[in-house]
């Protein structure tokens, strides 16, 4: 009942501690999208950089794997300090925990790239940069989507964590709240929606990875 | 001749330099205009703005706090 009551109406605003679940995840996937598309936008360049270099691989990888394990949260308090804007520091947040699944994967993808297509093309007199885009990118682009499907769903959970510290709106914000509140429905309901939502994306991804899929 | 291994230490070592010289450079407290009293100097001096520390600390007391 709990759930057709707030599904009736999810865009409903009531001022700023009162707003739908609709406009809650609206929020969310909004610095979502934003730190992830970021991301992919230096993630996949650096990375192919990466794959096509074993001298940028060797100088690269020691900052890649000081700076992986550190928690996207973390982050946070130095975020917030030198950007001086919630927003902005949670799709920071979002940029550095979506950065290094993507990252790791089109480098692998592109290092496994076969020799043979590279040699043909080679053998075609094609510059580097036709090469690049014509052979390696597609012959790299399902490990690429794999590395952004990774980084969709770790995006998704901690965008919940990082909207519960700073607050505002968010569907992170509004679980948290409602269970200042004490509501526990709406928390579970809230839960639900995370879930469903995070599958949401996940098959999205997975749909796109299909489309670039092929067989040798 | 030198080897993958040392070429790619020399060229993370100079991104690393990169980072730190931009990190330094963009940290720097303003100078001051006069001469500074001992208090104002505890007090952060000419710097009454919050901002990162320098990665080279060299006055502790000043240069290593944040605000």
């Amino acid at each position: 009942m709990h759930s057709i009551a707030e599904l009736s109406d999810p865009f409903y605003d009531k001022g700023p501690n009162d707003k739908g679940i609709g406009i809650q995840l609206g929020y969310s996937l909004y610095r979502v999208l934003t730190g992830y598309l970021l991301a992919a936008l230096v993630a996949i360049p650096i990375g192919f950089v990466i794959g096509m270099s074993p001298l940028m691989y060797k100088a690269l990888n020691p900052y890649i794997q000081i700076l992986r394990p550190i928690s996207p949260l973390a982050w946070m308090p130095l975020a917030l300090f030198i950007i001086q804007d919630s927003e902005t520091s949670a799709i920071f947040v979002i940029f550095i925990c979506s950065i290094w699944p993507m990252l790791i994967n089109t480098a692998f993808g592109v290092a496994a790239v076969r020799q043979d297509w590279v040699n043909v093309a080679r053998t075609h007199e094609l510059s580097p940069i036709r090469t690049a885009f014509q052979v390696i990118l597609p012959a790299a682009a399902p490990t690429i989507l794999t590395g952004m499907r990774i980084s969709i769903g770790i995006a998704w959970l901690v965008i919940v964590a990082a909207e519960m510290l700073v607050g505002g709106t968010g569907i992170g914000y509004y679980v948290w709240n409602e269970w200042n509140n004490l509501d526990l429905t709406s928390v579970i309901f809230s839960i639900l929606m995370i879930g469903l939502v995070g599958m949401l994306l996940d098959l999205g991804l997975n749909g796109a990875t299909k489309l670039v899929q092929y067989k040798e | 001749m030198l080897s993958l291994r040392a070429k790619s230490a020399i060229v993370s070592i100079c991104f690393l330099a990169v980072f730190l010289g931009a990190w330094e450079a963009t940290s720097q407290p303003p100078k001051a205009e006069k001469a500074l009293t001992e208090y104002e100097l505890l007090m952060g001096g000419a710097d009454q703005e919050a901002r990162v520390p320098p990665p080279l600390c060299r006055n502790h007391a000043l240069d290593c706090r944040a605000v």
